[in-house]
């Protein structure tokens, strides 16, 4: 990180230095975007907040050794990525849907109509399902691009591994998704003719 | 879809502002002239805002009092701050009780859990640190690989 220290960086930093009111302001700020990140990586969602609880503690008692050297997301998403690859290399047990039905969710998109409402979800879940098939570490590296904003080098760094290697990461997996949803596609509409 | 085999990478680090100004000047160019490379970026950007789109995971209701009730815990042994040779010598003591147990796999006195726990530990402290001294830490993670293997 090139001289200014971020916002997010400045709480953890007044956090180290004893102000307990700037870890309540990261976690409200972040929780939901970690237990997002995490349900998206691991194949239960109580394993994924358990997971983010993980993060934060683990944040939180290393608070005195934080050193600013990186956008305060890389290191919250570093530390999230390694514990998801971490479990995923562990468990090797298939990955359930991250929606179940008591997970309170929030659509981003506007009052659409019932129909176009409908579409979108359908869209939406073939991509979830898409998401599910890639490889963890393509996954972990797009999410983190698309969802989060991270740029090639925080990628690399929360990932510990090389740009380049992030750049082949993030390809890869737009053109699995893309070739799974091609797939899905004709399957279906294989299906449908089938069926008639 | 997905672009041609030169350029297609670079297609993907276009969308992202991955490329400095030669190189995004380059695959412009190259875009006027590839229909491979052209439908993987359109493609390529609906499925990012299909992405960003995917609806938040909200935490549960009690998450926050859970996190709460593990911040206000003392902290683990693992996980007090520790530095130079009291570092040495946690994670010293985590690899000689791993390979204990890989040596007597019989004895019952931890559980797999525990030792989910030192590798886990052991692995944050490797991520955390900017230095090299924590190397003890990998033969921790290790002998941890090695007994899953087992």
């Amino acid at each position: 990180m090139s001289g200014e220290i971020d916002d997010d960086a400045q709480l953890m930093l007044a956090s180290r230095d004893g102000d307990p009111r700037a870890f309540e302001t990261l976690f409200r700020r972040y929780s939901t975007r970690l237990v997002s990140f995490l349900a998206r990586m691991v194949p239960e969602r109580a394993r994924a907040e358990e997971l983010a609880q993980d993060v934060f503690v683990r944040i939180y008692q290393a608070r005195e050794r934080y050193q600013p050297t990186a956008r305060f997301s890389t290191y919250l998403f570093g530390v999230a990525s390694n514990l998801a690859l971490n479990e995923l290399a562990r468990a090797h047990r298939k990955r359930e849907r991250p929606f179940p039905e008591d997970a309170e969710i929030r659509v981003a998109a506007a009052a659409p109509s019932a129909e176009e409402e409908l579409v979108h979800r359908r869209t939406r879940e073939r991509v979830e399902e898409a998401l599910d098939e890639l490889p963890a570490r393509q996954r972990a590296a797009l999410l983190l691009r698309v969802d989060e904003g991270l740029g090639y080098e925080e990628i690399a760094s929360a990932l510990d591994t090389s740009v380049s290697s992030v750049k082949s990461l993030i390809h890869r997996a737009r053109c699995e998704l893309l070739e799974s949803l091609e797939r899905k596609q004709l399957e279906r509409k294989q299906e449908r003719k089938d069926a008639s | 879809v997905t672009g041609c085999a030169e350029y297609g990478p670079e297609v993907s680090a276009y969308l992202d502002d991955g490329l400095d100004a030669e190189e995004r000047r380059r695959v412009e160019v190259h875009l006027a002239g590839c229909a491979s490379c052209t439908a993987l970026l359109s493609a390529s950007r609906e499925l990012d805002r299909t992405v960003r789109e995917l609806p938040r995971i909200e935490p549960s209701p009690g998450f926050e009092t859970k996190l709460r009730a593990r911040l206000g815990r003392p902290a683990a042994p693992g996980w007090r701050r520790r530095g130079g040779l009291a570092r040495f010598a946690v994670v010293g003591a985590a690899a000689a009780a791993v390979l204990a147990l890989l040596l007597t796999p019989a004895t019952p006195s931890m559980s797999d859990e525990d030792w989910e726990l030192i590798a886990d530990e052991a692995s944050f402290d490797l991520m955390l640190s900017d230095d090299h001294e924590l190397v003890y830490a990998l033969d921790v993670l290790e002998a941890w690989d090695e007994k899953e293997e087992i």
